[in-house]
């Protein structure tokens, strides 16, 4: 018997075909493929298409994906990580269709972190001019931050602390990985977007190491905090840790506990600032006080001695008129040896009219004479 | 909204204001007085209310996964 009768017949497929069922199995037995390796051949094709090979000591892969979903700037022997799908293009050439593609590695990271920190500078990203000044009370804080993350709860407490009655909205993203961008773009958008947006967002993460913080080297991000219509604070990592977001960001803050000190201020220090105020106020009325007495005093004065004037200058005229009037009483002129001669009680300022015999009455000081005319003559 | 932090804001703003115009060279007696007085009532009641106030937080139910 021929064994070859009971082998069943080889099936047999159309090159679409062969290549659809490889595409197949490959996805289904690699439905993601993470590949660790160096950047060669990088080239971008028509303003869109990203080409490179990925590739160790013995071997290479091509990998391709689109403009978009490039959130780094690649450059050739830098060694990355890349999330992908294996695929048999239709003209049977192997490649990697890379969704995500990230840094590994010092060097890398530190590579990337340049090229993209001189691309986005080049652009105006970073100028200070563009930075807009945070609200000095804030009411309503936007924080975008993992909720389960120690830089959130230090961030918390911190503005718990100091300051009270702020609405606060928190965002919960992922703040580390290569799913950590994109969803902190997400939640930027979401701010800006609501109806009340809050005053300022605070994008937050405690202390990682270089590969955690690289999340926040990350171009779209660092667009979406440039281009936030609300401003942002960044507070990621330690104090030495300057990620490109911080730098894109309007106030960069040293770490989570710094952003709160910066966003709100301590109720203490307004409490010293409202008793200063007061007290400053209190000095301020005493010396009003005092200047008003003053001004009451001076006033009361300026009163007075207008009257002693008045009353000086009345006193005067009243004696100089008293000195005229003494002079024009008669009996002045009778004290100094003078007499007033009256005929018939009329005082005689002439002898007409007189004829010897005629009586007549001389007043003095102290007496009336009764006289004789004997006779008149003319002083003339 | 925050109205009570809102209306801290206010008040904090209106003592600034009373500082500056005490500061000034208008010394109105009887405007002094009255401002003053506003001025220590606003204190007051900005005291207390800091001592009270909390801060109000909430999480977004909105997942941002793509």
């Amino acid at each position: 018997m021929d064994p070859s009768q009971n082998q069943p017949e080889p099936v047999v497929f159309g090159v679409s075909d062969a290549i659809a069922i490889i595409n197949q199995t490959l996805e289904y037995s690699y439905p993601t493929l993470v590949v660790e390796g160096e950047v060669a051949s990088f080239k971008i094709n028509q303003n869109r298409y990203v080409f490179f090979d990925i590739k160790d000591e013995s071997g290479t892969l091509s990998c391709f994906m689109t403009v978009y979903q490039l959130r780094i700037t690649l450059e050739d022997g830098m060694r990355v990580r890349v999330v992908a799908n294996p695929k048999l293009t239709q003209w049977g050439k192997f490649s990697l269709t890379v969704r995500q593609v990230a840094p590994v590695g010092e060097g890398s990271l530190k590579r990337a972190f340049e090229l993209l920190k001189a691309k986005l500078d080049k652009e105006g990203l970073f100028a200070p001019e563009r930075k807009r000044l945070l609200p000095e009370r804030p009411s309503k804080i936007g924080v975008i931050s993992s909720t389960q993350a120690a830089g959130y709860a230090d961030f918390i407490k911190i503005l718990n602390d100091r300051w009270g009655g702020v609405e606060v909205v928190v965002a919960h993203t992922l703040v580390q990985g290569l799913e950590a961008p994109g969803q902190i773009v997400r939640a930027i958008e979401h701010f800006n977007q609501m109806a009340e947006p809050p005053e300022v967002l605070a994008v937050i993460r405690g202390g990682g190491s270089a590969d955690d913080l690289s999340a926040f080297n990350d171009e779209p991000l660092v667009r979406a905090i440039a281009s936030s219509r609300v401003p942002v604070i960044t507070g990621v990592g330690h104090e030495v840790d300057v990620t490109l977001a911080d730098m894109a960001a309007d106030q960069r803050a040293a770490t989570p506990s710094n952003a709160a000190q910066i966003l709100v201020p301590d109720r203490r220090e307004v409490v010293a600032h409202v008793d200063a105020s007061t007290r400053h106020m209190l000095q301020l009325m005493s010396r009003y006080l005092t200047r008003f007495g003053q001004d009451v005093s001076d006033k009361l004065s300026t009163m007075h001695r207008r009257l002693e004037n008045k009353w000086q200058a009345t006193k005067n005229r009243y004696e100089q008129l008293s000195a005229v009037l003494s002079q024009l009483d008669p009996r002045s002129a009778l004290k100094r040896g003078y007499a007033i001669a009256r005929a018939n009680g009329k005082v005689l300022r002439s002898g007409a009219g007189l004829k010897p015999g005629d009586r007549i009455a001389i007043e003095v000081q102290s007496d009336v004479i009764n006289a004789g005319v004997i006779n008149v003559s003319s002083k003339k | 909204m925050s109205a009570a932090k809102s209306d801290l804001n206010k008040k904090l703003e209106e003592l600034d204001k009373l500082v500056t115009w005490f500061e000034g060279d208008d010394t109105d007696i009887e405007q002094a007085v009255e401002k003053f007085e506003t001025a220590n009532k606003l204190a007051a009641e900005i005291r207390e209310e800091l001592a009270k106030l909390e801060n109000k937080i909430t999480v977004l139910n909105e997942r941002f996964d793509s």
